[in-house]
């Protein structure tokens, strides 16, 4: 079970209320726009429940995983970053209940079903914004895991681009405008707009000079990054795209073509959140 | 500790853990009280996810059940509003959900006509709508029915 010294109990529970406090201020700046989204509500009760089940089950690793990767605090290692990732979940909960709840969003006479998934929804960018928080609005990390942040493994690497498209994608998923823009959108636009989508990732992360930046060494030539990250990110971006628009239920009854177009169009927030993930993470 | 791209590289591609991964510590750093609110956080997923599985394997799939109420009937300028409530007791969601409501005399002759649209209707949750009428419904039968649906 849980140990820690009596004696300094009280300063770190105030240490884990200001952590507290500041997962909530996470979960409400990066899951404010969503908790406004019409689009977000009606998902709670239109999105099948074993679809949504399955995205919070995948959400406690994705969240572990940050803690870890991330490097978002000095963490003594995988329990450590489970326990965050349920802090996190609890912090998103409390927000999205509080602020629907303000919002009208959430009634008393609505059905148990359409407040639980409501509010499950909303947890995932909300828990993703708590954990963010704790890095970015944070303390000084400790060496052990500011070394992992500096030096990730390319698994972990490929990992916070995931997490990074994801979060991004998320923000835009569920609006029609992503099947509208598809639609209106000519197999050239859609090549040029993938063409652009991996043309950002690579002049983001690898040949902008920036914190996280990743070391390229003089004999790593460009095909070989743009192939190992770039191509392999985008590879990953897509596969989150297409993850969340079958989610969300956007490939219901839709052509293939269609499917890919929408995954291209949502590509291009993800491909900015992944790049963006490497600069920010 | 700084370790080059490449050996970063073949070290993620062989699944491996890096091998600083265990620290000198092996002591939590989680305080009670972390783990109080993870255990939180916790439930409520498990609680979540638990909940979201037995509905889905619970209820057959069907279209929406709709069942039609007149609350109360109240003047409204002019003339008079019937405050209805529309109640869906399937597991599917109605969007954009056309009510209508017609007056029906003694002879059965048709009065007067009004409709409502309800932009989701969620399952297993009730919405309330309102039909205005020129005359005093309480002076007629109202005839409360569901035109049609949009699956969300």
């Amino acid at each position: 079970m849980a140990r820690s010294e009596t004696s300094s109990s009280s300063g770190m529970d105030q240490a884990f209320l200001k952590g507290l406090a500041r997962a909530f201020a996470g979960a409400l700046i990066f899951a404010l726009p969503m908790l406004m989204t019409m689009e977000m509500w009606a998902l709670g009760f239109t999105m099948a429940p074993l679809k949504l089940a399955l995205l919070l089950v995948l959400l406690v690793p994705l969240l572990a995983g940050m803690s870890r990767f991330g490097g978002f605090k000095a963490s003594a290692g995988w329990p450590d970053d489970v326990i965050d990732a349920f802090v996190a979940v609890a912090i998103a909960v409390l927000a999205a209940s509080v602020i629907l709840t303000l919002f009208g969003v959430l009634g008393r006479d609505m059905s148990l079903d359409e407040v639980i998934g409501k509010i499950a929804i909303q947890t995932v960018p909300g828990s993703i914004g708590a954990m963010l928080a704790r890095s970015q609005l944070g303390v000084h990390d400790g060496d052990e895991a500011e070394d992992r942040r500096r030096h990730p493994t390319y698994a972990g690497e490929l990992f916070l681009m995931a997490v990074g498209a994801l979060f991004l994608s998320l923000n835009v998923a569920p609006t029609e405008e992503i099947v509208l823009i598809a639609h209106q959108m000519g197999p050239w636009q859609e090549v040029g707009l993938a063409l652009l989508s991996l043309a950002l990732m690579h002049g983001f992360v690898y040949a902008i000079d920036f914190r996280g930046q990743h070391q390229v060494e003089e004999l790593v030539t460009f095909w070989s990054v743009f192939l190992r990250f770039t191509a392999a990110g985008y590879a990953i971006v897509l596969v989150v795209s297409i993850y969340l628009l079958w989610s969300f239920g956007r490939t219901a009854g839709i052509s293939v073509d269609s499917v890919l177009s929408a995954t291209i169009v949502l590509g291009f927030p993800g491909a900015i959140g992944a790049a963006a993930a490497r600069l920010v993470l | 500790m700084a370790r080059s791209t490449a050996r970063a590289e073949a070290r993620g591609a062989a699944g491996r853990k890096p091998r600083e991964d265990a620290p000198a510590s092996h002591a939590s750093a989680a305080s009670p009280w972390e783990w109080l609110v993870g255990l939180v956080g916790l439930a409520l997923i498990l609680a979540a996810v638990g909940y979201l599985v037995y509905a889905a394997f619970s209820t057959p799939e069907s279209p929406p059940q709709l069942r039609l109420s007149v609350e109360s009937v109240e003047p409204s300028g002019d003339g008079f509003v019937a405050v209805v409530t529309v109640d869906n007791t399937g597991p599917t969601t109605a969007a954009a959900l056309e009510i209508e409501g017609t007056l029906i005399d003694g002879d059965g002759g048709v009065v007067e006509t009004s409709t409502a649209t309800i932009d989701y209707l969620p399952r297993f949750s009730q919405r309330g709508a309102g039909l205005f009428f020129t005359r005093d419904p309480g002076r007629y039968r109202i005839a409360l029915r569901p035109l049609g649906y949009a699956d969300p």
